[in-house]
């Protein structure tokens, strides 16, 4: 019984199902604790759109946690970067400007964080944490007290251009190509499952961290102009729950937090999705905004707990 | 000729450990005088508050030492600080008590909060910075839904002046310095503490309990963060309640003189008393920059990209060590054989 238990707890299809079929659970039960008001179109519609900037953001996070390391540092780069997007837009009035601005200081700005890590050596860990509040004090330096706000037939007419629809299709559909049918994402992990076999096998654990880093930052980019078209203005309160909400969507989607092989794409728009069901769900229900961060982080827990394979010993030189 | 050498390595010591705070003074003293034409500490209340804030730092930078040496980066200290302090505080007012017993309800929660997270993190056995997380998202729950999303005031709570006394501040900061001197060097647990941080195989196999080793770790940190959380409001007027992960902002800032203390003063001092020199230093520091009316976001980021500065040299010098090293081999072999040659 235990066997057969354990054989079905580590088929890959099991992995693979068992965050969508928690999605429809979900679902099923707020739609009946709701009266119906929760599976209704328009709020279908507004958790798919809440979504999206998680389901980004974290789609390319899931380069950097293939290879085992973790970047807490997505949220308040996201907010940075939509900060000098915005800030662009609002000096040069051009909103190609502000992709380009976006995309690229996104980039720039992982891959700074890459780069002190490989090049210079520095633990990944220590310095997603420095950069973390290192990127909060930058923004907090350029905005203040203020609030940078977008003028509303942009941001309006780029919402229902479906703008943010585009953007997280294409990057979703570069990041899965990219994951799932190159060599690329193989190695990513090949380096998540053991670092020291595949460096000796030839690929540096560097070169492919810089890559996926990288790939992050155009996320990151991306993220970022979608905070801005949602949201139509940034404060220093933007993306403050975006770093937790990307790792809770990762874990959710059924990714292990320690990379490998169990790791893939869809996990980030699974859990994204499901992350946005259910605070919008228990919301619904009642439930108060304060006591719900409490109910993400304990199902946060269990499900690592439940979802990871866990090691003998305590873990430590892994954060 | 024992006695008089213990008094130069005494002495030695005391100098090390002063020439970090003396050397930041100087120099940003210099910084201040020559381009603004002001002092950094202009008055009495100067000297205070460079008192209070370094207590606090390094109330913070020794939690962060109970398991960050060790690789266990636990995120919830943040949480942790801000919970223990409002239970703590609220605990003591509900209860008639105030000042002292503030304190020591929120050492009691600290410890708690930490042993609750350690317990767990032995129990599960997940990543601690993955753990950290989700506990501070209870943690901070529960500071916020006890406060009503207030915090806690400590203005009005009975007898806290007590509290923000600097006196007090000292006493409470020179109690922790010698407990935690005490703690680490010369207790069973600081033996077992410093092997499981060499490696928790080896620990094991040797007899040590790394499960309970490491959850009265996390107990101390919390210990730890609660003495700096009550300090911190009382220099402040009150404790914020905070969500959305944000009560780390104030923690981490405290990494620094953290890493100062613990990976490179504590090659030439107690360890305790490294992070102690490393917190005054940098408070220095950071007052020193208050005289060039620099904001704080600014002064942060300064502080940061010192830190990330620190990381890399931690991380290089053994290449600058690599060349020297180099260098030598080299010049013994140029000279081995000029001398074969000259044979």
């Amino acid at each position: 019984m235990q066997n057969t238990f354990q054989k079905l707890k580590e088929s890959r299809w099991t992995s693979r199902l068992f965050s969508p079929v928690i999605l429809v659970l979900l679902v099923l039960l707020f739609s009946v604790l709701t009266g119906g008001r929760f599976s209704n179109l328009r709020n279908l519609r507004m958790v798919v759109d809440q979504a999206l900037v998680v389901a980004t953001v974290a789609s390319g996070a899931v380069f950097i946690f293939a290879t085992g390391n973790v970047n807490i540092s997505m949220g308040a780069s996201t907010a940075l970067i939509a900060t000098i997007a915005a800030q662009m837009y609002v000096r040069t009035v051009s909103v190609p400007v502000m992709f380009l601005v976006s995309v690229v200081a996104g980039v720039i700005t992982l891959a700074i964080t890459a780069l002190l890590s490989t090049t210079l050596k520095v633990r990944v860990l220590y310095i997603t944490v420095v950069m973390m509040t290192l990127l909060a004090s930058m923004q907090q330096g350029i905005l203040g007290s203020t609030t940078l706000s977008l003028p509303y037939d942009v941001t309006s007419g780029l919402k229902n251009a479906g703008v943010p629809y585009i953007l997280f299709l294409g990057f979703f559909a570069f990041c899965t190509i990219l994951f799932h049918f190159t060599s690329l994402g193989r190695k990513l992990r090949y380096l998540g499952i053991n670092d020291r076999c595949a460096e000796l096998t030839g690929f540096p654990m560097a070169r492919y961290l810089f890559i996926a880093f990288v790939i992050a930052g155009i996320g990151v980019g991306f993220g970022a102009i979608m905070t801005i078209i949602r949201n139509g203005s940034i404060t220093t309160d933007t993306c403050a729950s975006l770093n937790m909400d990307c790792m809770l969507a990762i874990v959710l989607g059924g990714m292990s937090c320690f990379g490998g092989s169990r790791s893939n794409t869809y996990s980030a728009v699974v859990g994204a999705v499901l992350v946005t069901v259910l605070n919008n769900g228990l919301l619904m229900i009642g439930v108060s905004s304060t006591i719900l961060q409490a109910i993400r982080g304990v199902i946060f827990i269990v499900l690592v707990c439940v979802s990871q394979t866990r090691p003998k010993g305590l873990p430590s030189r892994d954060g | 000729m024992k006695q008089s050498n213990q008094i130069v390595r005494a002495l030695k010591s005391v100098a090390i450990a002063l020439a970090l705070p003396v050397a930041m003074f100087v120099i940003m003293e210099a910084l201040a005088f020559f381009t603004q034409g002001e002092h950094i500490i202009k008055s009495s209340l100067d000297i205070k508050n460079l008192i209070r804030s370094s207590g606090i730092s390094a109330a913070i930078a020794f939690a962060w030492s109970m398991n960050l040496t060790s690789g266990r980066m636990d995120l919830s200290l943040g949480a942790q600080r801000v919970a223990a302090t409002i239970c703590g505080g609220f605990a003591a007012t509900a209860l008639g008590l105030g000042g002292i017993w503030i304190l020591v309800f929120a050492i009691l929660f600290g410890v708690l909060f930490g042993g609750l997270v350690g317990t767990v993190f032995v129990t599960l056995r997940i990543p601690p910075m993955v753990l950290g997380i989700g506990m501070a998202c209870i943690l901070e729950c529960v500071g916020f839904a006890l406060s009503g999303g207030a915090g806690f005031k400590m203005v009005t709570a009975a007898g806290s002046a007590a509290l923000s006394d600097v006196n007090f501040t000292i006493a409470v900061v020179a109690a922790m310095l010698v407990a935690m001197l005490l703690l680490m060097t010369y207790t069973t647990f600081g033996y077992r503490f410093r092997a499981v941080r060499g490696s928790q195989f080896i620990a094991a196999n040797a007899g040590v309990n790394v499960f309970a080793n490491v959850a009265v770790c996390y107990a101390v940190a919390g210990l730890l963060v609660g003495v700096s959380g009550v300090l911190d409001a009382a220099f402040a007027g009150s404790m914020a309640a905070t969500m959305g992960l944000t009560s780390n902002g104030s923690v981490m800032a405290n990494m620094f003189p953290m890493m100062i203390g613990c990976n490179f003063l504590s090659r030439y001092i107690n360890q305790a008393v490294g992070v102690v020199s490393a917190s005054v230093a940098i408070r220095i520091f950071a007052m020193g920059l208050l005289v060039f009316n620099i904001s704080d976001a600014v002064s942060s980021c300064i502080n940061m990209a010192l830190f990330i500065a620190f990381l890399i040299w931690q991380a290089n010098s053994y290449r600058i060590a690599q060349y020297k090293h180099d260098r030598e081999r080299i010049a013994q072999a140029q000279a081995m054989k000029k001398a074969r040659a000259a044979a």
